[in-house]
């Protein structure tokens, strides 16, 4: 049975200043992350070391000493916030990292919490400008001028699934599902051939099959091994291909489709040949194109069409489910829903325009250039582009489309509210965000799988945290009673 | 030649071409593939797309009021760091 899913994603935010003729990018990012207006926001290092260490059965370690580093940088680049997640810098972008989730509906509610606190940010950063100039943030992948920027998946694997078997199996599936998670684009970039609108934002950037970087000649499959957690028993499997959605329900599928059908390539079970003649020749063509009808050739001769690929994995994933009355109750609803959206991609992907990215832009902008008499070339029409993915709620495309009910949903607005303040209660961010809270002042550093106590006297006190699926409520609710201070909780967990 | 490629049974291939040559057209828009889908008596059809229409004619006007002053130059002005 493959290990528990452990999910997590992290968001580049494009980032300018209108009016700003000198707008610098790194100075703005550094100001929006340090703008984030509640006492919760603390100056916390980010601690970039990582050790081996004993595991106790709640999820702990304890660490001897510490050596102290330079702070002053660190603490501008990084806030960890008490729901567990990141918000930093990163290549001069704002980027936000959700907490680790168990479920495909948390990793939602966390990244739509993070667009809030990214938009907070940005109010607060805004009243430190001088008049007239504005921040302005993004969740896309591309400024329309050869650049992108990423939206990472993280998921938790079995390290004794060969590597290998992730990499064949699992291209095809990333290649051919941007037909239900593509956020849409404007024309086409990095020397592919012209289309007037594509499917993904970033397809366009992806030059080879497999490999390490993640900004140049990027990859398909990303060959990065930093588990942030016991690295003998896992692996994080860190996936860069995909766009950042605005539509709830895309993102839904998006995760949670790649969620199931890693869990199957653990257990075995994709076992239909589905390998690719030309698979970064096939990313290219099954954005271009719009009617997700283009026939991929693949290495046994084949062709299929995208929508064919995914029905594969659709059915595989039916019969999954079934045959696993233990995976997750989410699943079968969710392989309910992937099945749906395959025969609406097949009839008409424009009958999916109140859920997927890509078909809700399209809508729009042909909508738009029939009754302004506008076209491709329209430069109202490459704004339109980028301002779908404006986070603020009152110019968004996408928000207007949200408040107008044109945008079907899967969460509360009052989820989003509680997920910006605590952490997920099932993972080892629990403990994270729960020290954050209670035990702020005591705090040195914190880490995916450490936090370190300055308790005043001594050595830096460092709790390690290898098991993500520990340091859960049901796991450490009682400790943290007992501890009143970090004190108590580091002599608690000693003893 | 990129309408070659595509089948012609691709409507939304075609509507998205017919966009680009301007709105004189008939274009068969969203509303139509929804519509045409269901079941209805004749005036039904038409209560129902005009319904649709107006809607769609509210959202644009909407997007008119809220979508960036000089576009052209703001999209031209939107350049960024490449990231991860």
């Amino acid at each position: 049975m493959a290990v528990p899913m452990i999910v997590g994603s992290e968001t580049e935010y494009g980032l300018t200043v209108h009016n700003d003729p000198d707008f610098d990018s790194i100075a703005t990012a550094l100001l929006l992350v340090n703008s984030y207006t509640t006492e919760q926001a603390l100056k916390l290092l980010w601690d970039y070391d990582q050790e081996d260490p004993l595991v106790d059965a709640r999820g702990f370690e304890i660490d001897e000493e510490y050596e102290v580093p330079d702070q002053q940088d660190n603490m501008a680049i990084n806030k960890v916030l008490p729901n567990g997640a990141r918000f930093y810098v990163d290549h001069a972008h704002p980027e936000f990292s959700t907490p680790e989730c168990s479920n495909v509906l948390d990793v939602l509610r966390y990244e739509k919490a993070g667009e809030r606190i990214l938009n907070l940010s940005r109010i607060g950063a805004n009243q430190l400008l001088p008049p007239g100039r504005t921040i302005i943030i993004y969740k896309n992948n591309s400024d329309q001028k050869g650049n992108s920027y990423g939206y990472h998946e993280n998921y938790l694997m079995d390290r004794r699934t060969p590597f290998q078997t992730i990499v064949e199996q699992l291209l095809p599936f990333l290649v051919t599902r941007q037909i239900f998670c593509g956020a849409g684009k404007v024309g086409s970039e990095n020397g592919t051939e012209y289309v007037p609108y594509q499917i993904s934002q970033r397809g366009d950037f992806f030059e080879t099959e497999i490999g390490l970087d993640t900004m140049v000649k990027r990859p398909i499959i990303n060959t990065r091994d930093e588990p942030h957690a016991d690295r003998d028993r896992y692996r994080r499997l860190h996936v860069i291909i995909g766009d950042a959605n605005m539509s709830e329900y895309t993102t839904y599928l998006k995760v949670g489709t790649t969620m199931i059908v890693l869990q199957m390539i653990e257990d075995g079970y994709v076992v239909e040949d589905l390998e690719l003649r030309n698979p970064v020749r096939a990313l290219h063509d099954v954005s271009h194109d719009p009617t997700c009808k283009v026939r991929l050739p693949l290495k046994n001769g084949k062709k299929m069409t995208p929508i064919e690929f995914q029905q594969c994995f659709h059915q595989l994933a039916q019969r999954y489910v079934a045959a696993h009355s233990d995976c997750q109750a989410l699943y079968a609803s969710l392989v309910q829903e992937w099945g749906t959206v395959l025969d609406c991609l097949d009839r008409d992907p424009m009958e999916l325009h109140r859920e997927i990215d890509w078909v809700m832009k399209l809508h729009l902008l042909t909508n738009y250039m029939e009754r302004r008499s506008s076209s491709w070339d329209d430069p109202r029409i490459a704004m339109m582009d980028l301002q779908y993915h404006d986070i603020r709620p009152d110019r968004s495309l996408y928000y207007l489309l949200e408040r107008s009910g044109a945008a079907r949903r899967m969460l509360l607005d009052d989820e989003i509210a509680l997920a910006m303040e605590d952490p997920p209660e099932d993972t080892r961010a629990y403990f994270r965000g729960q020290c954050l809270k209670k035990f702020k002042h005591q705090i040195f550093g914190v880490n995916w799988d450490s936090i370190s106590f300055n308790l005043g006297d001594g050595p830096i006190k460092r709790i390690l945290m290898e098991e993500p699926t520990r340091g859960t409520k049901r796991h450490v609710h009682e400790l943290l009673e007992r501890s009143a201070t970090a004190a108590d909780l580091v002599a608690n967990i000693t003893a | 030649m990129i309408m070659e490629r595509m089948d012609a049974r691709a409507r939304t291939w075609v509507g998205i071409v017919r966009c680009a040559e301007g709105g004189q057209q008939q274009v068969r828009s969203t509303s139509d593939t929804q519509t045409s889908s269901t079941e209805t008596t004749a005036s039904n059809l038409t209560e129902k797309g005009e319904k649709l229409k107006d809607e769609m004619d509210a959202l644009i006007d909407e997007i008119d009021e809220v979508l960036e002053e000089n576009a052209e130059e703001f999209v031209k002005n939107y350049v960024q760091r490449g990231g991860e």
